[in-house]
Parts: structure tokens; sequence; C-alpha cells
């Protein structure tokens, strides 16, 4: 169905008439209304193709204060969950873009998504389904927590009448927000011109450890560099505390502990990063990766508070010797 | 030496500002000593971790105003929990600070633990001291502290943050291995809830 012949199909409305009106196109499902956050299903297709990109996405607008979370949410909360009930869809996937940081009281920490995100959902219209005939009737349960001060979960029901054509056909209101958030998908750093991330896990007390980890690209730089993991189940990742390395455009040193310090953890350990705040180019970008890392053998743990002692033996040595020198010195030059 | 001095002395305050950094959240390392305390039920009356020494105890961080710890109560999923285990001691402790909006006065809190059927006692930690002794992040968060007083389970109170029906209640099962003798496993989860209003 050509943009023409979707036209047509509003004439009922006489609208074709006067002209292209974008809103009575836009491919967007009724909003699901709650006193903390609205949520309904977009395309950013007034007409998607058989067996092509149903341009999905699932857009939620909050009100202020209030957030909805990252793929790894943090202490606290979880992300939504989107259950297809019908419709001529595959089973859509959620992309989570680029999140935010949300410091809580107690020192407890949230990653997600404040005032609005529309999350892209990885979708395929079914090559069966029929150009022409009514719009696709897609219906889903979303499964999702709203926090502020305070946390809300919700179930409800989302619905979207996606037009079919043979050749998709952008929809000028719905796409660029759909394509915004898009962007904000972290692409692979291992795709970039010069893309490396530089790890090395060291053994940390016990059976704890750190992470040092680096970035550099081609073109990369830093803005306001954060770095987030994806849920590990083995691992309690900690705060990332930047450092600067020659020649990275970020970099991070990173404490883990094992979630249960009465199960050993394996040799090898596979960790997926997503790190945000940097520009390549000069455009904003988000990355993200994967390691496979080997964990060090354990002839360091004892090692490693025996380091950390000493190092406050030496700072406390340091401050002592200062503090002799500057005494032992002459008197400033100062009257 | 005015300026000698005051060099000495950042250097000491660097020193121990080195020392005394950490977390604002305490990690608690499952096997070791669980933090001693000493806190008033709703009704006023002291109840001390050291008291219970000798019984298997289970700690819950509540908050009747959070979706996660009202689920629980309604479902009487930690009420049914301890009655299965009438020789554990169930407190549960409040770290809501008595500032925050989910604040409750006792006798509200009462009315809420009456209507829903709960009948072990709720502590008032609104100084949050505990919370922060024991690292709570989430409510609920549950801890389960053996015979002698070491912590033997931290984490969550089962496999469903969402509620859609629990296959494993892990303190349920910790609490079934320390009575068989054994050491649950796992014996730490990733908490969920809300976070502790401290």
């Amino acid at each position: 169905m050509t943009r023409l012949g979707l036209c047509c199909r509003f004439t009922l409305f006489a609208v074709c008439g006067v002209g292209w009106n974008a809103q009575l196109f836009a491919v967007a499902g009724p909003w699901a209304e709650t006193e903390q956050a609205r949520v309904r299903l977009v395309s950013r297709w007034a007409a998607a193709a058989p067996g092509g990109d149903a341009g999905l996405g699932l857009e939620f607008r909050m009100a202020p204060g209030w957030h909805v979370y990252w793929l790894n949410p943090g202490d606290a909360g979880y992300p939504p969950k989107l259950t297809l009930s019908a419709g001529p869809v595959s089973a859509p996937e959620i992309l989570y873009p680029a999140p935010q940081r949300f410091d809580l009281p107690g020192g407890l920490v949230s990653f997600g998504y404040a005032d609005e995100v529309v999350y892209p959902l990885a979708a395929t219209l079914a090559a069966s389904a029929e150009v022409g005939a009514s719009p696709a009737a897609l219906a889903a349960e979303i499964d999702y927590l709203v926090c502020a001060e305070q946390c809300i979960p919700y179930r409800q029901s989302l619905a979207l009448e996606l037009p079919i054509a043979d050749t998709a056909v952008v929809d000028p209101e719905i796409a660029p927000a759909v394509d915004r958030w898009r962007e904000r998908l972290p692409r692979r750093l291992d795709s970039l011109a010069g893309g490396r991330a530089d790890a090395v896990l060291r053994a940390a007390a016990g059976p704890e450890l750190d992470l040092d980890l680096a970035l550099a690209a081609t073109g990369l730089a830093a803005q306001a560099p954060d770095l987030f993991f994806a849920p590990h189940p083995l691992l309690v990742v900690e705060r990332p505390a930047p450092r600067t390395v020659a020649d990275a455009a970020a970099a991070w040193s990173v404490h883990l502990r094992p979630l249960d310090e009465t199960q050993p953890l394996p040799a090898r350990l596979t960790l997926e990063w997503t790190a945000t705040g940097l520009a390549l180019d000069g455009a904003p970008v988000a990355l993200a990766g994967t390691l496979e890392l080997a964990r060090p053998s354990s002839s360091a743990a004892l090692g490693a508070p025996l380091r950390r002692v000493g190092a406050l033996i030496a700072i406390a040595l340091l401050a002592f010797l200062i503090y002799r020198r500057l005494r032992a010195a002459p008197p400033s030059t100062t009257a | 030496m005015p300026i000698a001095r005051h060099v000495a002395c950042a250097a000491l305050v660097a020193w121990v500002a080195l020392a005394c950094a950490g977390p604002t959240l305490a990690e608690l390392t499952v096997g070791e000593p669980a933090p001693e305390f000493t806190l008033r039920d709703l009704d006023g009356n002291e109840v001390s971790l050291a008291a219970q020494r000798g019984k298997t105890v289970v700690l819950e961080w509540m908050n009747p105003n959070c979706p996660f710890s009202l689920r629980h109560s309604k479902q009487k999923t930690m009420q049914s929990t301890a009655d299965k285990h009438p020789d554990v001691v169930w407190l549960a402790i409040n770290s809501t600070k008595p500032t925050h909006g989910d604040h409750l006065e006792p006798a509200a809190y009462q009315a809420f633990l009456a209507e829903n059927g709960i009948r072990y006692p709720v502590l008032d930690d609104g100084a949050g001291d505990v919370g922060r002794a024991y690292g709570a992040k989430t409510t609920p968060h549950m801890y389960v502290i053996d015979a002698a007083g070491k912590l033997a389970y931290a984490g969550a109170i089962d496999d469903d943050p969402r509620g859609g029906g629990a296959k494993v209640n892990y303190v349920d099962a910790a609490l079934a291995t320390l009575a068989a003798g054994g050491q649950p496993a796992p014996a730490s989860t990733k908490p969920y809830g809300c976070s502790v209003k401290y």
C-alpha cells in the first residue's frame, strides 16, 4: 500500500482533501495511563512491510521525578517486561538505550530513564502478513515498575493497529522519536575503527576482584563518561571509579565481589559493559562490549588485604616523614 | 611553623580519610557474625539480637508503603514462612526515616499488621543505623542468622520480583537447611523491592 493508498483509507475523515494530516496517521496505540506514567506501543512506520522490521517502540512518559529501568535496574527495581499476546509479529525484544544513573538515599543506585523513553523493540512483521487487508492488530501485556521516592508496579494491556504495505512507509510523526532513541542504543566498540577495550582483572581481598577497563577508538572522546554493567548472576559490581589512562578516551577501575561468597567463582568470567557520555567524532555515542576474562589465581587472595594494610602504613609513614621534614626545615621566608 | 603544621595536618587528614573511606552501606559476608543491635518494637519494648542467641533469627526489612512489602504482606509470604518454622525468631525492621512519606506512626503500623495477620514484631530503625550496618538495600531484604549469631543467608525472599508466582522461597529453604544442620545454598541472592527509605 502506498502513502496515497493509506491516505485514501482515511477519506472517511475528509482529511485527504485538505492535505496530509500526520496526526491521524500516527501509528501509536492508546496510552495506558497511571498517575505516575503513561505507556503505549508505537511504530516508526505508517505502514510496515511483510517480512521486514515492524519499527516498534515502547514509549513511556513519566511524571516529574519518576523513572523506569534499564536492563540492569541497579540496587532495586526491574526493567519492563513486554509479552505479545496477539498480532503477526515476532516476539518483541526490548532494546535498551544508554541509561542514566539515579543516586538514591543511603548510597543506593538505580539505572534507567526519567521524563521519557522510547525503548526500541526488535520485532519482525510476519512475511505472511496480508497487504491491503485491515491493519495488523497487535496486543501485548506490559509489566513494569515506576519509581521515584516510591515504587509502583503496574501491569497493563497495550494495543497497536499497524497498517501493512508492500513497501514500508515512514510515519513522519512517530519515526523521529523512535529513531532518536534508536540512536541512543549502544554501538559495539569492536565495530569502530581502532575500537579497543583494554581490560585487566586483578585479585583483591579474599575472593574479590578489581577490573581495570580502558576504552579507545579513532575519534572517540569523553564528555561525561559513565560505565554500566548488565546484571551478572555471580558478581556484585560496585560503582566504577574513573581514572586517567594515556591514549584511552575513558577508563575506570571497578570493584567486583562474588554475590555468594560461599560459592567459588568460575575460572572465566563474562562481563557485558555499556559506556555512556562519550563522543565519536564529536557526536554523542554510547558503546558496549563483552569482556571474557580469566579469573586471576587465588595466590593473591592473602596478599591483597596485606597490600591494603601496607598501603595505609606507607601513607601514614609518608605523612609522618613530611611532618618531620617540615618541622626540621628552617622557618619559611615569610616574616 | 604554621605552614608546616598545616601540611602535616592535611596529610594526616588525607590518611584518615583514606582509611575511613568506604561505601555508605556495609557489606556483610555470610559466615561472619551478624551486627548486634537493640531496637524498640512498636510497643516500645527493647529487642536485641544478642538476646536471641541459640535460636535462628530471620530479619525482614519492611515498609508497608512499598508495593513489594505490601504484596508479600497480603500474600502472607513472610508470615506463612515464619509459621513453617516455629522455632525461628522472625523480626521485621523498618528503616524508613521518620520524615519520609512512607513513614507510619505505631498505631497505623499496628493496624496494618493486624489487617494482614502479621504476628511477628516490627522494630523501628528510623535512624537507619541497623539498616546501614546490615547493608539493607530493599524492602524486603532478608537475612538469616544462625543460632551462633553468624549470618547464614542474605538476599531476596524468593525468585519472584514481579509477583508472577515464586518457584523458590530462599528463606524457607535456608531455614530448612539450617534446621537439618547444613549450610544454605545459595547463601546470598540479589534482593529485590523498593529501595530502603534512608
